[in-house]
This record gives C-alpha cells, sequence and structure tokens, in this order.
C-alpha cells in the first residue's frame, strides 16, 4: 500500500485501486448532489417567496396585539376598581355627612319611616362612639351593613311616594280625563233626571207607572 | 267545500249584522235639533261611547273610592250615553214640536214609557223611556222640558239607574239643577 496514494492519488496501488473499483457504485457524485440541492433551494424560493418572513411577522403581531389587550384590559380593570372606590368613598361621605349634619329631614320624612329609623340608630350610635376616625370607621360599617339589607332611602321614598300618590292622586292622560268628564257630565245629566222622576214618585205625584214594571 | 264556506259566511254576516241592528235598537238619532240649536243660549252635547268610554271606565276603575266603585259597578255594561241640553234666555223660547222626532223614534217598538212626570209649576215634563232585553235594561231615554230648558238623554246598555239617582252630587257627579225655579227638595 502507497501512502500517497492514499492522500493525494500520485502513483498507483493496485490493492487499492481494486477496493475502489469494488465500491465504484457508493462513489460520491459531487455534481449530482449540488444540482438537487440546488433544485430544491430554487423550487421554495419561487414558489412561496417571503413565506418564512411573513409568518414570523404573523407571529410577531399576534403576540404583541395580546400583550397590549392584556395590559389594556389590567389597566381599564384597576381604573374601573380605583373608579368604584371613589364612588364609594363619596357616598359614604355624603352618608356620614347626612348622618351628623342632616338628620331632622330624615326624621320628617315619614315615607321613609322603616329606613330613617336605621339611619336614625346608627346616627346615636356613630354619636356614642369616641374619636372622629372612629365613628367615621364605625359609620362606614353600619352604612355597608344597612345599605347590603335595605334600599336607599331615596329610592324608598320614591317608591313610597308613588304608592301614596296612587291611593290619593290619580294621574290621568288628557285624553284620559278629557273621556272621563264627558262621561260624568253626561252621567250627572241623566242622574238629575233620574233623581227628579224619582223623588217625584216618591212624592207620588203625577206618575204613570210602566206597564212591565206595573204589572 | 267551497260554497259551505260561502254559506257559512252569509249566515255568520247575518247573524252578525242582526246583533248590531239590536244593539243599535236603543240609539236614539238627534239629527234634526236644528230649531232648539237656533235659540238656545247655552248647549251642552255629550257623547261617549266606544274608546272614549273604556277610557273613561278605566279611570273609574282607577280611582280607589267607594262612589267611584259604585259608579263603575252601575254603569260595568254601558255601552254609550248621548245628552244634548239646550238652555234658553227667556221662558218657552222653544217649539217643542222641535222634539217631536224624538218622541216618534220612542214609539217604536221595544221602548216602553217608564215614568211621566207633568208639574204646572215650572211646566216641567219628563219622560223617561226604557228598553229591556230579557230582563235587562238595554237602553233609557229621558226627555225633558222645562221653561228654560229641554234635555234629550239617551243611555245604551243595562245600567243601575237607583245607584245612578242616588249618586247625583257626589264624586265628579256635580248634582245639577234641572229647573232653578225648582223646589230644593227636587234638587
Amino acid at each position: 500500500m502507497k501512502e500517497d496514494y492514499l492522500w493525494d492519488k500520485k502513483g498507483s496501488d493496485p490493492e487499492i485501486e481494486k477496493l475502489e473499483n469494488v465500491l465504484r457504485t457508493f462513489r460520491h457524485k459531487e455534481q449530482e448532489a449540488l444540482l438537487l440541492a440546488t433544485q430544491t433551494i430554487a423550487f421554495d424560493n419561487r414558489s412561496k417567496p417571503g413565506n418564512a418572513p411573513r409568518r414570523l411577522f404573523s407571529f410577531g403581531f399576534a403576540s404583541v396585539a395580546c400583550l397590549a389587550v392584556a395590559i389594556f384590559g389590567v389597566a381599564l380593570l384597576q381604573m374601573m376598581r380605583s373608579g368604584d372606590s371613589e364612588v364609594a368613598k363619596k357616598e359614604s361621605v355624603n352618608k356620614i355627612e347626612n348622618l351628623t349634619t342632616n338628620t331632622d329631614a330624615e326624621n320628617h320624612a315619614t315615607s321613609t319611616q322603616p329606613t330613617t329609623t336605621n339611619f336614625e340608630n346608627i346616627e346615636t350610635r356613630v354619636r356614642n362612639s369616641g374619636s372622629e376616625h372612629e365613628r367615621i370607621t364605625s359609620a362606614r360599617k353600619l352604612i355597608n351593613r344597612v345599605s347590603r339589607t335595605r334600599k336607599s332611602p331615596k329610592i324608598f321614598a320614591k317608591v313610597n311616594s308613588s304608592r301614596e300618590t296612587e291611593d290619593h292622586e290619580v294621574v290621568l292622560t288628557k285624553e284620559e280625563k278629557y273621556a272621563y268628564d264627558q262621561l260624568m257630565l253626561g252621567l250627572s245629566i241623566t242622574s238629575s233626571n233620574l233623581k227628579i222622576v224619582r223623588d217625584k214618585a216618591n212624592g207620588i205625584r203625577e206618575i204613570a207607572m210602566p206597564k212591565k214594571v206595573g204589572s | 267545500m267551497r260554497s259551505i264556506s260561502k254559506i257559512h259566511l252569509l249566515v255568520l254576516t247575518i247573524i252578525l249584522s242582526a246583533i248590531g241592528a239590536s244593539a243599535q235598537d236603543a240609539r236614539l238619532r238627534f239629527d234634526d235639533l236644528a230649531g232648539l240649536e237656533k235659540n238656545a243660549s247655552e248647549i251642552v252635547e255629550v257623547n261617549v261611547d266606544g274608546k272614549l268610554l273604556q277610557l273613561a271606565k278605566r279611570v273609574l276603575l282607577k280611582v280607589k273610592d267607594q262612589d267611584a266603585k259604585k259608579i263603575g259597578k252601575a254603569i260595568e255594561g254601558l255601552e254609550g250615553v248621548y245628552v244634548r241640553s239646550f238652555n234658553f234666555e227667556n221662558d218657552n223660547e222653544y217649539n217643542i214640536a222641535d222634539v217631536d222626532g224624538i218622541r216618534k223614534q220612542l214609539s217604536a217598538p221595544g221602548w216602553e214609557k217608564l215614568a211621566r212626570v207633568r208639574s204646572k209649576k215650572d211646566n216641567q215634563k219628563i219622560d223617561v223611556y226604557m228598553m229591556f232585553r230579557g230582563q235587562d235594561i238595554s237602553g233609557l231615554a229621558v226627555i225633558l222640558s222645562e221653561k228654560k230648558q229641554i234635555a234629550l238623554i239617551n243611555v245604551i246598555g243595562p245600567i243601575d239607574i237607583d245607584t245612578l239617582a242616588e249618586l247625583g252630587g257626589k264624586m265628579n257627579i256635580p248634582e245639577i239643577s234641572i229647573s232653578k225655579d225648582d223646589d230644593p227638595d227636587d234638587k
């Protein structure tokens, strides 16, 4: 075996050449492999140009959009929570102010009696408690408890006042009023005449009894 | 099949028109009253029926009052009220023959004279007519004439006249004095 032949194929080595001939079918064909590779790459590039970048772009866009939506949602939730708490704070402060300063109006409102009584209780309990901070805290707790169990006094008052209106006053439309007036006018003339006749009949004056009634 | 349905339709139409005609029997026509209108100083005209009457009945249901309930019950089956009232400046300024057309309508079969009031003192004449459908009142007509007034009343449908007479002056039914020269008892 000649080593030069093995390294750079210089000279000849029958033994190795024999082996080469035997294994010829497995010999590497450089040109074919290159052609195949070129063809494959060329096919992909031609059929879907820019496909890979677009996929990347849509995936990126979707991720960013999801992230933005998530951030927006969280921010909105946070804002709503803070808004609610602000409203709740304002309401409770108003309620406390009403309780401590303007209870007379509530005492006079007969229609809101059940709720007023609750708020009166709150007021006395709040007044009996110690410092201002304690008073506010206890008032808040009690208001929350009451408002959880009962309707607000305003709503209650509205309901009651509408009930009262139903009881004492009937709200009529123009047409209803006209119809009612017309009917009452007609009935009034009719009833007055009938009353005259009845009174005369009772006074046994000139009466001709009807045949049907008289028979 | 088609001929049968036509016959059915014809029979139905006849029945409905007969029902309609019977319901309209008690209705008086206040058409020819031009003579009274010409001389009258004040005219009251009331026509309450159909939807207007339904509205008025609904109002009576809304009002939570005992008298309203009574009136509501008294006029439960009421179908219409028609009134013409003429007031005159001077005594006997009208021609009583102007009411003859109405009297003629009341002489038609179905109408019965229920009451007749004649008072020489104030020249008051009241005639009350009724129409019956079985045992129920289906119509009422009143013709009143006095020195300075003529009133024509036509009520259609069953009504409780006793309750109506009782309720004069109550609720929003003002007790209208028909005759100003009348006895206080008559008011």
